[in-house]
């Protein structure tokens, strides 16, 4: 009995290590993101101190964006603004689904609590029709990467589809 | 030659033979279990002088050919907790020995959840103990790696949690207390526990207080307090040296391999330990170095541990121990996502930490009376250095140091004033002297007294009562008024004993924590990626804590439960402000963490006699089992009021499951078996990312055989891929062998 203990301690091993090379590992590489370009017209902002890309399932009413909608955020070296880049790459790796607000912000040294939304709106995805612009939406299937591009025109200030309330809410234009 | 020299010459003979056989002497006896059954093939051995012998089938011994001197007596065998005494030998003795089964380890002395020796049965908080063989036989490369197994606590990264006290903070603002033979260890700034610096090594015995303990030991105790005791120094001189070489195994899908070259790891240490006269020593030297499994993780650590123990007369004990500790470590925050999970961003790679550490202690202890009265006073300083290279985004590099120096001084004093009361009163003094250019020049001092009165005097139930005040001041600058922090807390304690291997108990109580100079003033941003914004009117939190709970001990298995609530108000958590990835020390208003655990330690022979033959128990006999569930839920009442929806606290998982059994299956060999399982957690910086439960296996074989040690562990068996923290996959399957080489002089 004793001399076969070590057998069968090797055993048990053996299938323990079978089991876990046969079985799932977890988490699993996802390839899932939306990616693309920042296309840049006319010289930053002066005040900018961070930018962001920001992905949500919708678009909120509010003035201040709740921060549990947001789904994906990247954030944009400072060299962006520093050096005034006129374009800039992203790649956001984020779960499958339908978004239907990207927008660009940037935040000045004021930026307090709660600021990330329109207040510092610079850009949004947008779909130009021959009439009309809209908001894009992007989904993205598993293990997919979309692929969207988003112009930003510092030259003329930029309030957001859909809202017309005074332009001296924007931190950006106040 | 006449008859009278003839007669002469024999008597002298005779007198030299018996002079000559005065000098040899003999030992013999019986070594017994906890029963008083005979234990045959027991092992007894004289340490030093390779002499010794094994009992026969009637447990009995018998060592011939001793010279008179002192000896120490060494018994083990498989299964039974070893034992040794110190033996005078003028002439033949017969020296008997009683053995306890290892499962009777679970109810060991204690001396941290009362600050006082107790057994752990009438402990009236929850306590874990962790010996130095659970250690040892698990080849663990640091003192967090071993904590992730101790049952009721979590771990998220490097940050220790007991019953899910703490989040994640990257190791700031510890509710839990780091004790080093009941000495402080936090760093003065951040309030963290440097794993790095602890000696893994000289660990006697891990004591894990689960209980809010902020009535003995004040801030940063509101947590549970855990208490590493380093061993003592050897008798005689003793050398070890110790290697360690480790493999970590490919990531586990060919989306996530991002180097050519296997990675490796090893550690290599030496140590030295003896008693000269009345003064005892530990000398130990350890390098490790890691190249990790993540991009931008790698390692090399230094370390050295010194203890001298000098014993005076009048039973005072003088200890000096000190540790000195190098890091170099990669400090990327985050790694990629789930694409390239192992890889960290490419402004990341060349971060870097570079740490210095040095601990200071001594502890002047007595006792009197009998032991009716006790004293000790621990002295301590502990200087931390830092200075992290990080990436700026910008191709260049932000330097951001700190400098810090923890000093105090802490006494008590034990008496028993009159039968059925032990009292212990005592106070401590400390000071924290920071420079830094994270949150500029802080300093702040503080003091404490504290009182606890056991009372035994109803036996079978015995009551703790204590009180502790608590006073810090954070000094003012041109920009800070200061602050001045404090509280009082009392703790009730009952322990009822419902008969000899039942006992009940209750505890309630309230703990604080003072706010950490990095909680109220760090001011900086991580690599473009995450800013910290200081918040220096903070308040202290404050909990209110209760605990039931019940345990068995019945031969050698014990049971215990235990059903928990701490109401926190003004909890400290680092909080999303909303801007960006921009974070904040901020208080949380109301918040509670309640929950149950229940531990059960089997031996499997005694246990399943019943079913098997004497063979297969015999094998079982030596196989002990333990398992672990808790059950917890962290509340954030003040935010789950507010939305209408429960909102849980992050980094806390709500069932957790450990499980150990350990075998010895061979005269030379052990095996032992951990596995643990945590369910999902959410997290704060990547909310929105997926995550999984954690299934953890290890697997870890001891062989033994003279003075050697062979070691072979494989960590992480299924090669289970989770995360403690956000965007940090935890260590994947990795392979390593040690070998120990132990010898005397």
């Amino acid at each position: 009995m004793k001399k076969r203990i070590p057998l069968y301690i090797a055993f048990v091993l053996i299938a323990l290590f079978t089991l876990g090379s046969d079985c799932d590992y977890g988490l699993k590489p996802r390839f899932t993101a939306v990616e693309g370009d920042i296309v840049i017209t006319g010289d930053w902002p002066e005040e900018a101190k961070m930018c962001f890309l920001v992905v949500t399932f919708e678009k909120p009413e509010e003035l201040v964006l709740d921060i549990t909608l947001v789904q994906g955020m990247y954030q944009f070296p400072d060299a962006a603004f520093q050096e005034n880049w006129d374009s800039t790459h992203f790649d956001i790796e984020m779960p499958a689904g339908e978004y239907c607000w990207v927008f660009f912000a940037i935040l000045d040294s004021t930026a307090v609590e709660g600021d990330l939304g329109w207040r510092n709106l610079a850009a949004e995805y947008l779909i130009e029709g021959q009439d009309s612009i809209e908001l894009g939406k992007v989904n993205i299937g598993e293990d997919e990467k979309s692929s969207i591009k988003i112009k930003v025109d510092f030259t003329v200030p930029y309030r957001g589809i859909g809202n017309n309330g005074p332009l001296d809410y924007f931190h950006l234009f106040g | 030659m006449n008859i009278n020299k003839i007669a002469l010459l024999l008597i002298i003979g005779i007198l030299c033979l018996g002079a000559f056989a005065q000098e040899i002497c003999k030992v013999d006896g019986m070594i017994t279990d906890e029963n008083g059954d005979p234990l045959p093939g027991a092992n007894i051995s004289l340490t030093g002088t390779g002499k010794g012998a094994s009992t026969n089938l009637d447990g009995e011994y018998i060592i011939i050919g001793l010279e008179p001197g002192n000896y120490e007596f060494k018994v083990t065998m498989m299964g039974y907790e070893s034992t040794s005494q110190d033996v005078t030998l003028v002439a033949d003795r017969k020296i008997s020995f009683r053995l306890l089964p290892k499962a009777f380890m679970s109810q060991p002395v204690i001396v941290t959840a009362s600050r006082t020796e107790q057994r752990l049965q009438v402990s009236p908080v929850s306590t874990c103990v962790i010996d130095a063989e659970q250690i040892s036989e698990r080849n663990f490369l640091s003192a967090d790696e071993a904590m992730r197994f101790v049952p009721g606590v979590t771990m998220s990264d490097d940050q220790v949690s007991i019953r899910n006290s703490t989040g994640y903070a990257k190791g700031v603002g510890a509710r839990v207390l780091l004790l080093v033979d009941g000495v402080p260890m936090l760093a003065g700034d951040t309030g963290e526990i440097k794993w790095d610096a602890l000696p893994i090594g000289q660990i006697q015995q891990m004591e894990v207080v689960k209980s809010a303990g902020s009535a003995l030991y004040g801030s940063n105790a509101m947590g549970g307090v855990i208490n590493i005791i380093t061993r003592k120094p050897d008798k005689t001189a003793t050398y070890k040296i110790t290697t360690e070489f480790g493999i970590w195994d490919k990531p586990a899908y060919e989306a996530w391999e991002w180097s050519d070259h296997t990675r490796t790891f090893h550690r290599i240490g030496v140590e030295h330990s003896r008693k000269i006269g009345d003064v005892g020593l530990i000398l130990s030297l350890e390098e490790k170095q890691n190249e990790s499994y993540r991009q931008g993780d790698s390692y090399m650590r230094g370390q050295f541990f010194g203890k001298v123990v000098w014993e005076l007369e009048g039973a005072k004990k003088l200890t000096f121990f000190t540790n000195i500790a190098y890091e170099d470590h990669g400090t990327a925050l985050v790694w990629k996502g789930q694409s390239s999970a192992l890889e960290c961003d490419s402004t990341n790679i060349d971060d870097r930490v570079y740490s210095s550490k040095v601990q200071v202690n001594s502890i002047y202890e007595g006792s009197s009376h009998g032991g009716k009265r006790n004293w000790n006073i621990k002295g301590y300083a502990n200087w931390y250095f830092n200075d992290s290279f990080l990436s700026d985004g910008n191709g260049g590099y932000d330097l951001l140091f700190s400098k810090n120096i923890k000093s105090g001084i802490d006494g008590q004093y034990t008496v028993v004033p009159l039968d059925g009361h032990r009292l212990t009163g005592g106070g401590d003094f400390s000071s924290s002297f920071i420079n830094t250019n994270m949150f500029g020049d802080r300093s702040g001092f503080g003091g404490a007294l504290f009182i606890q009165d056991e009372i035994h005097s109803f036996d079978p139930l015995l009551a703790t009562v204590g009180v502790r005040g608590d006073l810090f001041h954070v000094n003012a600058d041109e920009s800070y008024f200061g602050e001045t922090y404090g509280q009082i807390n009392p703790k009730l304690g009952l322990v009822y004993k419902i008969s000899e291997n039942i006992a009940a108990r209750g505890n309630v109580g309230t703990g604080f924590r003072i706010p950490t100079m990095a909680e109220l003033f760090s001011e900086l941003r991580v690599a473009g990626l995450v800013s910290v914004e200081p918040n220096p009117y903070l308040r202290a939190e404050q909990a209110y804590s209760a605990e039931a709970g019940m345990n068995w001990f019945f031969g050698r298995q014990t049971l215990d439960f235990a059903i928990f609530s701490n109401w926190y108000t003004n909890m400290i958590e680092a909080v999303p402000t909303g801007v960006g990835n921009q974070v904040k020390f901020d208080n949380i208003q109301d918040a509670r963490i309640f929950g149950i655990e229940t531990n059960l330690r089997w031996n499997m022979g005694s246990a399943t006699r019943w079913l098997f033959n004497d063979r297969i128990t015999d094998v079982l006999n030596r196989a002990d089992f333990n398992a672990n569930y808790m059950f917890t839920e962290a509340i954030n009442i003040t935010e789950s009021d507010s939305t209408g929806e429960t909102v849980e606290l992050p980094y806390r998982p709500e069932h957790s499951f450990v499980l150990s059994a350990n075998i010895d299956y061979w005269e030379h060999g052990t095996l032992t078996l951990d596995g643990r399982y945590a369910s999902e957690t959410h997290f704060a910086l990547y909310p929105y990312d997926e995550t999984v439960d954690q299934r953890v296996i290890d697997v870890a074989n001891k062989f033994n055989y003279n003075s050697f040690i062979l070691q072979l562990k494989v960590s992480n068996l299924l090669n289970w891929n989770y995360l403690e923290i956000d965007r940090n996959i935890a260590p994947i399957r990795h392979f390593s062998v040690s070998l120990s080489y132990n010898f005397q002089t």
